[in-house]
């Protein structure tokens, strides 16, 4: 079981709530990946047009249907933004958990590594369950770790690109080298994607646009689910690789017939 | 938070049940992985690995010369002193050995050195007794401080110290600290270490927690084969580098595969583990982590050495003299009665190199200088 | 007095707590809400407690669609 901080987790897929048509078919495509941590995102109340209900019937419901709410600091461009993000974040939702994603260019609204290590150290400190969003670099997964984040979410590639898992090699060594959770964010495409990177070993996949723009978003969800579980499993089993060449003679090793 | 947490969480007589119920499907699996899981490596030390061994010593060889080129680093132990406090079973040195104790002075020094010096070697390995009393941290200090102008890599393996000393004598010029834990296997230890300060199992097995802490560059690690069950004590060194490499990343590592020789005080050791099966755990190693640094002593044969090298091994001492002072006298093993153990390989450095450019390798005798860390000398 | 909340200069009493504000705002849900005045967040439990200063800048903020 996937274990975050003190969070369990039976289920290996993580949704966003951005994108969707209507908060009915949100919902049910959240229930249908039978994921139990879904991200949201934080904006000012419009006094006018009134507030924003697509997710009053998720909020109603998360109870109900044992989801956890992970708050992200999206629009945030500096880690002094980002901190104050959490914080007004925890005091709405009540939850400790905020995914720091920091990204200053609004074209690939890639995260910004240096902010996102200083507000990861801040938060952390101040007893935040800090989970960043980075570009797929090692070095900066270990910095992380070092300054007490609770996971890391590296990329598969850029934002709603659903160009799957361009970091591949990447992620591959940060989830060697990683003593925390390692969650592939963003990026992934289409639930071959997600299986490609729950059989490289990472720990959970966080999917949103992939299901929210499907043509139907609830059996996407629902083959998102079995997707993971089906990559996680041959990650489990040990996958078998594509040759293997037998040698017949034993140039390396004979001198030890003579010992 | 140190290796002793993860320690405790192992069970040992599980993990060797693990290792012996591997089939020859898990090896072939790890054997086609470019990046062996922790169970996979335990496949490829198992007895099932035995078969396989021709295909682990292709692929460790490739990827030996793909990560190292074509080089092997020589080093030389400069034995500084045979006192030792501790009683232990296996070794020369131990303190209830009627031999005759000797200490190098600093000014002794100079001789060993201008010697070694001759020979060409730029890599030394400090090497002492467990006497913190007569070479505690502060004749360390001394040996490295008189040292550094004369060598761009010094390393040491002496009793374990403390994080303090440690960044001291890193302060002063040393570069790597080889700490073997002779055995993870408890009951062994004990029954291996009679006496003294090496009677701590805990302590030995954190310090390499405390030059990570330290942030030393280079740590060494390793099991003494032959005192515990090979298999068992490597998945343990195996679990332990693990661990290290994820804690402490920013220092490399370097495994050794000292094998049990007889020495003064001690009857023949029984050999546990073949020749064969050395060979597969050298090979098991360097594809379970194809960066770490291998070493192989002259403990070993020429013959073994010469043919092993190819297969993994980066870095070898040459021309051992476990006698403190034995390079200015150029006293050879026949006077075993100061020496630690005895060695098998020994041929001139000069004869080392021949045979590592005979392989179609090239002998390294100084790999780099320090520029930034600390002024070199 | 003058203060503005979420950008928007609002006329209120002198006297008047977070609280009170909050109660005028009518907003349709009173969930998963969080208030900061000045770029200091506030707690609801402290709400009562805080009196608004001219020129408060108050921000208000709610859980939105996101990934």
């Amino acid at each position: 079981m996937l274990k975050i901080a003190n969070k369990h987790f039976s289920s290996r897929l993580f949704t966003g709530t951005g994108k969707f048509s209507n908060s009915q078919t949100m919902l049910d495509a959240i229930i249908a990946s039978g994921t139990e941590l879904v991200t949201v995102a934080l904006k000012r109340v419009d006094l006018d047009a009134g507030q924003d209900g697509i997710l009053a019937p998720l909020l109603a419901s998360q109870q109900q249907h044992n989801l956890n709410l992970l708050p992200n600091t999206s629009g945030a461009r500096t880690a002094k933004e980002a901190i104050y993000a959490a914080q007004l974040a925890r005091e709405a939702l009540g939850t400790d958990l905020v995914k720091v994603e920091i990204h200053p260019d609004p074209k690939y609204l890639l995260p910004d590594p240096l902010e996102t290590l200083q507000a990861s150290e801040t938060l952390s400190a101040m007893g935040f369950i800090v989970l960043p969003y980075v570009h797929a670099d090692p070095v900066l997964c270990k910095r992380l770790e070092e300054v007490g984040v609770a996971a890391v979410m590296p990329l598969g590639s850029p934002i709603g690109s659903n160009l799957g898992l361009k970091t591949r090699e990447f992620i591959q060594i940060i989830v060697e080298q990683s003593s925390v959770p390692v969650i592939v964010d963003a990026g992934i495409g289409s639930p071959s994607d997600s299986a490609q990177a729950m059989e490289l070993g990472v720990d959970a996949v966080l999917v949103n646009s992939a299901i929210a723009v499907a043509r139907d978003p609830v059996q996407m969800a629902t083959a998102f689910k079995e997707a993971v579980i089906a990559g996680r499993r041959a990650f489990k089993a040990g996958l078998g690789g594509r040759s293997l060449s037998a040698s017949s003679s034993s140039p390396l090793t004979a001198f030890l017939d003579n010992l | 938070m140190s290796f002793l947490r993860f320690f405790n969480q192992i069970n040992q007589d599980e993990l060797a049940l693990s290792i012996h119920s591997k089939t020859v499907l898990d090896v072939e699996s790890a054997l086609q992985s470019n990046r062996p899981s922790y169970e996979q490596f335990l496949a490829l030390i198992s007895p099932a690995g035995e078969p396989y061994l021709e295909t682990m010593a292709q692929k460790s060889s490739q990827l030996t010369r793909q990560r190292f080129g074509n080089t092997v680093q020589l080093f030389i132990p400069l034995y500084l002193s045979n006192k030792c406090s501790n009683i232990c079973t296996y070794c020369g040195f131990s303190l209830g050995n009627k031999i005759r104790r000797k200490t190098l002075s600093i000014n002794e020094l100079d001789r060993e050195v201008l010697a070694i010096k001759k020979m060409g070697f730029d890599h030394i390995l400090l090497v002492t007794g467990e006497a913190p009393g007569t070479v505690g941290v502060s004749y360390i200090g001394s040996v490295i401080e008189r040292l550094r102008p004369y060598f761009s890599h010094i390393s040491i393996e002496v009793q374990p110290l403390e994080q303090e000393d440690y960044q001291a004598l890193m302060d002063i010029g040393l570069d790597a600290v080889l700490v073997y834990q002779e055995t993870y296997d408890r009951t062994t230890y004990k029954q291996c270490h009679l006496h003294g300060n090496k009677t701590d199992f805990d302590y030995r097995l954190t310090t390499a927690d405390r030059l990570g802490l330290a942030g030393i560059d280079k740590i060494g690690i390793g099991a003494l084969i032959g005192l515990a069950n090979w298999r068992t004590d490597a998945a343990m060194v195996a679990a332990h580098l693990d661990y290290l490499e994820k804690t402490y990343w920013r220092t490399r590592y370097a495994l050794a595969f000292p094998r049990l020789r007889p020495c003064e005080g001690i009857l023949r050791p029984t050999s546990a583990i073949s020749d064969r099966q050395l060979v597969q755990l050298i090979c098991a190693c360097r594809l379970f982590k194809p960066e770490v640094e291998l070493t192989l002593s002259t403990r070993e044969s020429s013959t073994f050495r010469d043919n092993v090298l190819p297969l993994g091994i980066t870095s070898m001492s040459a021309y051992s003299n476990t006698h403190p002072g034995g390079y200015a006298d150029d006293i050879i093993s026949d006077n075993r009665e100061l020496e630690q153990f005895s060695i098998n390989d020994n041929r001139r450095p000069e004869a080392v190199a021949d045979a590592i450019r005979a392989r179609g390798l090239e002998p390294v005798w100084k790999d780099w200088t320090h520029c930034f860390s600390h002024s070199p000398g | 007095m003058q203060i503005t909340v979420n950008g928007q200069p609002m006329n209120v009493p002198g006297e008047l707590c977070l609280n009170e504000l909050f109660e005028q705002l009518t907003l349709q849900s009173h969930h998963s809400i969080a208030l900061a005045v000045n770029s200091q967040v506030i707690s609801r439990s402290e709400w009562t407690a805080h009196q608004l200063q001219e020129g408060d800048r108050i921000i208000l903020i709610e859980a939105a669609a996101g990934g």
